[in-house]
């Protein structure tokens, strides 16, 4: 057991130097071309642009940090003090985990349409876990004698290549629509179906129910060969990559935008990662269902005739749960995304906005808002600053930047730019690199939306 | 301008971000893992049934009327098959009979005084030889009157003999080589004589005899014997009955209220036969043998036999022996481990030969011997222990336990249990309670010695980490319970079928790294 939540800890501290939040900062970097990645209406500022491998991470650790997973003691040592981390959880707590590996893509004006075309590898992570499992886990069930407690947590790690095809054009002056059409090839899935552990234990001799109603599906990720000392559950990561970028794991989605301008002003919403994969290749689903009593052993009489040398409870206890392991396909929905904006022009350089981000993970809403401020500071160089708030989050500042050298370009955005200095003291990171190729720009130091004849730039 | 160099200056720094130096989390350990997992160990009801049957190797369990459990042990003391006995009879048969007269009457004297009415044949055959020194030749006629044929007639035969000459072999008769078979045949005799006649006649018709006129009875084998079969005494040989509820008593008293001794008897001989006591006593744990006083002892038992409109059946009889016709109460009361016995079987005790017997080819007699312990009684006191081998096997990262031990008792029958753990030498180095405090009450009983309602004690013992390990190590153990109805005073108890003990045991198993 200790040696499961010390890889789990290890593994929620290795992700958090990673640096990331939600993607709102690209949001707002107009004329780049990675912002369309938020809202394919929004178009980047050159008639072609290839983007090159670039990566994007988005961690989030609801309710505590590093400095509340690490402590020294006496010696110097640095230990993982989770009995702190316990009193920081809350009822439920949430692990979130992005992994976007944009590899290539292509963007051409051609005529009025921005067409776009690329590949994507995505790795999708979520757990809502309740605090009381981890009490359990780490303390054990002892402080909850005569209780009824829910441990059950909720799972969805995904790996897929996204193939996607786009375009946007002008519906009406200063309206421009835009849609991206993907074709998703997964690689590997783990998911729950049905999430509910309710384990009581009883005051009389500690008698354990556990009422389950647990269904995991797993592609390629996890082999289950029942629970005992030999086998077990055997996690299998090699699959989390995209060496492989076709598979019978299939699906489909899409995202829309839509960018409208009004004089200085232009708004925006999009909805992103609509659609959802089905999972086909040795997909599994394990199932643990019903009610699970142990009420002790009945070994009194075996013990009397002298026939019981060694009495195991772990052993009896694996026994007790039957997992039932069925081969089925099925359907897992992506992560929806929603933005919402509104920028104004305020100067020649300056631009203010505001946004509304929505994601969307099994049942839950996670909302940000924010406020950002973005000036071009040369012609080669823009930047800018978000100052967002989520709720299970305190007030962030982010800041992002955009350099070119040549037809070179080079960005870089993070959410939550504090982080980077106090690492430790956060509980989410993101952050998000690219590298473009760009070609044909319309009107130096211009700002496209500027342009007051659209026609006039898409021409050029 | 200057805004837009620190601008810059942050520009620059953004992209240098993502470089704390995050080593130290490498060597993040753990630190020392104390949970504490609550779980049901044991959770058992054993009925007394349970628990006696699984030390029972020797006797059994019964539930009698009123549900009250009884030890049984049981054991021969007598068993004959009738071949025994009939086999002594053709023994006492002679194999050649001398035909000196023409009406012959034979008296038979057969074993043991016979005085036979009957007798059927199972097989056998009958010959005779005879030969003829007269000068003429002889017509036989042979009647074996006590002989008769399942048809009614006796056996016959008739045969001529040629006239002797003077010299050479007289002429003979034989059938040696072909005998009658006797297998349809029973032997009828008259006042207990065997009558034959025969005749001799030349052919003028002259009256002569038949010279050195045998004739034999061989390979007899009966089917049924009828008469006064006389006094034989049938040895019947020492034997024990075990009685194994002490094996593993420690000391202490228990007083069984109602024990009994019974002597079950099936008999298929048609004859009287009486059990012939010759030692019968109680050997007691101390090593004490105690004899069992009883008229029916002195006297002997006789056995219900069946008549001769019975043949065939069985015959069944009962003795029992208890605390009114003996001394049987105080010798069970006091920790019996063995009964011994030597009894013979005496047929025809009375040596009356009025009466008449029967012994078919399939009779026989068994006397078999029941030691009845109700378990009704008291206990002071009483202590088995059983010593167990043990294996704890890994206990992991358990550090401390701490045991909640539920007992509920039905009995009315104080139980007081520890468990010791002994080393490889068997020394003890620890045991589960710190005293030797009963545990489990005895539930309070009626005036018929039937518990009221069951008792309900909880008990926490505390294992810290030395104990823990000493106990991890301990190859054996030895569970200990003591018996005592001090509850329930000097009222006896009733110990029914029905009637159990519940243990539950849970933990709360301390948990760390190592």
């Amino acid at each position: 057991m200790q040696k499961f939540l010390l890889h789990i800890c290890c593994l929620m501290l290795l992700t958090l130097p990673l640096q990331a939040q939600q993607d709102i900062g690209i949001h707002f970097m107009q004329g780049v071309w990675q912002s369309n990645i938020t809202n394919p209406a929004s178009m980047p500022s050159h008639k072609f642009v290839l983007a090159l491998p670039g990566f994007y991470n988005q961690t989030r650790i609801d309710n505590f940090n590093i400095n509340d997973v690490i402590r020294k003691d006496d010696q110097g040592n640095t230990l993982i003090d989770l009995d702190n981390v316990l009193d920081k959880m809350d009822v439920e707590n949430i692990i979130r985990q992005q992994v976007d590996i944009p590899t290539v893509s292509l963007g051409v004006k051609i005529n009025q349409l921005f067409l776009q075309i690329g590949h994507s590898f995505h790795v999708n992570g979520y757990l809502d876990y309740p605090k009381k499992l981890a009490q359990v886990a780490w303390q054990g069930n002892a402080q909850f004698i005569g209780e009824t407690i829910d441990i059950g947590p909720d799972v969805l790690a995904q790996a897929y290549n996204s193939f996607f095809v786009g375009v946007a054009g002008e519906i009406a002056p200063g309206v421009v629509i835009g849609g991206r059409f993907k074709v998703l090839s997964g690689t590997a899935d783990l998911s729950t179906q049905r999430r509910s552990l309710q384990l009581t234990t009883d005051t009389e001799i500690y008698q354990t129910q556990l009422d389950a109603d647990f269904v995991v599906n797993s592609t390629g990720v996890i082999n289950f060969e029942g629970f005992n000392r030999n086998t077990g559950v055997d996690f299998n990561d090699s699959n989390i990559n995209f060496d492989r970028l076709i598979s019978s794991n299939y699906g489909l989605a899409f995202d829309l935008g839509v960018q409208a301008r009004f004089g200085d002003w232009t708004f925006a919403a999009s909805a992103l990662d609509i659609g959802s994969i089905t999972w086909r290749e040795d997909a599994k689903k394990l199932s643990l269902e019903g009610n699970f009593e142990f009420q002790g052993l009945d070994i009194l009489k075996d013990v009397l005739l002298d026939s019981v040398s060694t009495i195991s409870l772990v052993d009896t206890l694996e026994t007790q749960y039957n997992v039932v392991e069925t081969s089925a396909s099925y359907t897992t929905d992506l992560p929806a995304k929603y933005y919402f904006s509104a920028t104004i022009q305020a100067t020649d350089t300056w631009r203010i906005g505001g946004l509304a981000y929505v994601e969307q993970y099994r049942e839950k809403f996670q909302t940000t808002v924010g406020l950002s401020a973005n000036v071009q500071l040369f012609d080669f160089l823009s930047a800018g600053a978000i100052y967002s708030f989520t709720e299970s989050e305190s007030f962030r500042l982010g800041a992002n930047t955009a350099i070119r050298l040549g037809p070179v370009q080079l960005i870089a955005a993070t959410d939550n730019l504090i982080t980077a200095f106090q690492v430790q003291e956060s509980n989410s990171a993101n952050f998000r690199l690219g590298l473009n190729l760009l070609l044909g720009k319309v009107n130096r130091g211009i700002d496209p939306d500027k342009i007051e004849n659209q026609d006039d730039f898409f021409r050029n | 301008m200057q805004l837009k160099n620190q601008l810059l200056g942050l520009t620059l720094s953004l992209l240098t971000i993502g470089c704390v130096d995050f080593n130290s989390l490498g060597d993040a350990k753990l630190p020392d893992y104390q949970a504490e997992f609550a779980v049901p160990l044991v959770n058992s009801r054993l009925t007394i049934a349970d628990i006696l049957d699984v030390n029972q190797t020797i006797g059994s369990l019964e539930v009698g009327a009123d549900n009250t459990l009884q030890l049984i042990y049981r054991g021969d003391v007598l068993k004959r098959q009738s071949n025994e006995i009939l086999e002594q009879f053709q023994s006492s048969f002679p194999p050649f009979i001398p035909v000196f007269s023409k009406d012959l009457r034979l008296p038979l004297n057969l074993l043991n005084g016979l005085e036979l009415d009957q007798l059927i044949f199972k097989a056998g055959g009958f010959t005779y030889y005879l030969e003829n020194e007269n000068d003429q030749g002889l017509q036989i006629d042979f009647e074996f009157s006590s002989l008769i044929h399942e048809d009614g007639t006796p056996l016959q035969f008739s045969l001529n003999l040629d006239a002797y000459t003077g010299t050479g072999a007289k002429p003979f008769a034989t059938n040696q080589s072909e005998p009658i078979d006797l297998t349809a045949y029973r032997l009828v005799p008259e006042d207990n004589e065997i009558v034959l006649k025969y005749s001799a006649q030349s052919s003028e018709g002259e009256a002569l005899n038949a010279s050195n006129f045998v004739i034999g009875l061989n390979d007899l084998d009966f089917s049924y014997i009828e008469g006064y079969l006389g006094q034989l005494e049938i040895p019947g040989g020492r034997d024990t009955v075990n009685i194994d509820f002490f094996e593993n008593y420690t000391n202490g008293e228990i007083y069984f209220d109602e024990p009994q001794v019974s002597f079950f008897i099936d008999n298929s001989f048609g004859v009287p036969t009486r059990a012939l006591v010759k030692e019968f006593f109680v050997e007691t744990l101390s090593g004490a043998q105690l004899p069992v006083m009883s008229p029916l002892i002195d006297a002997g038992v006789d056995f219900p036999f069946p008549t001769l409109d019975q043949i065939g059946q069985i015959a069944k009889g009962e003795v029992l022996v208890n605390n009114s016709n003996s001394n049987i109460d105080t010798l069970l009361s006091a920790n019996p481990i063995r009964v011994i016995y030597d009894v013979d079987a005496l047929i025809n005790p009375e040596a009356d030969s009025d009466i008449a017997g029967f012994v078919t080819d399939s009779s026989f007699f068994d006397v078999q011997m029941e030691v009845r312990l109700p378990l009704l009684g008291r206990a002071e006191g009483f202590r088995a222990t059983d010593t167990l081998s043990f294996d704890l096997g890994n206990t992991g990262n358990i550090n401390s336990a701490e045991f909640k031990i539920i007992t509920e008792n039905e009995l009315g029958v104080d139980v007081g249990l520890q468990v010791y753990f002994l080393d490889d030498q068997k020394n003890p180095i620890d045991s589960l309670f710190l005293e030797n405090s009963a545990i489990i009450k005895g539930a309070t009983v009626d005036d018929s010695g039937v518990p009221i309602a069951s008792e309900s004690v909880t008990t926490f013992v505390d294992f810290d980490q030395s104990r823990v390990e000493k106990v991890e190590d301990a190859p054996f153990m030895v569970l200990e319970a003591r018996f005592s109805t001090e509850t329930n005073a000097q009222q006896s108890v009733r110990i029914q079928n029905t009637q159990g003990v519940t243990i539950r045991i849970g933990a709360i198993l301390g948990l760390s790294n190592d």
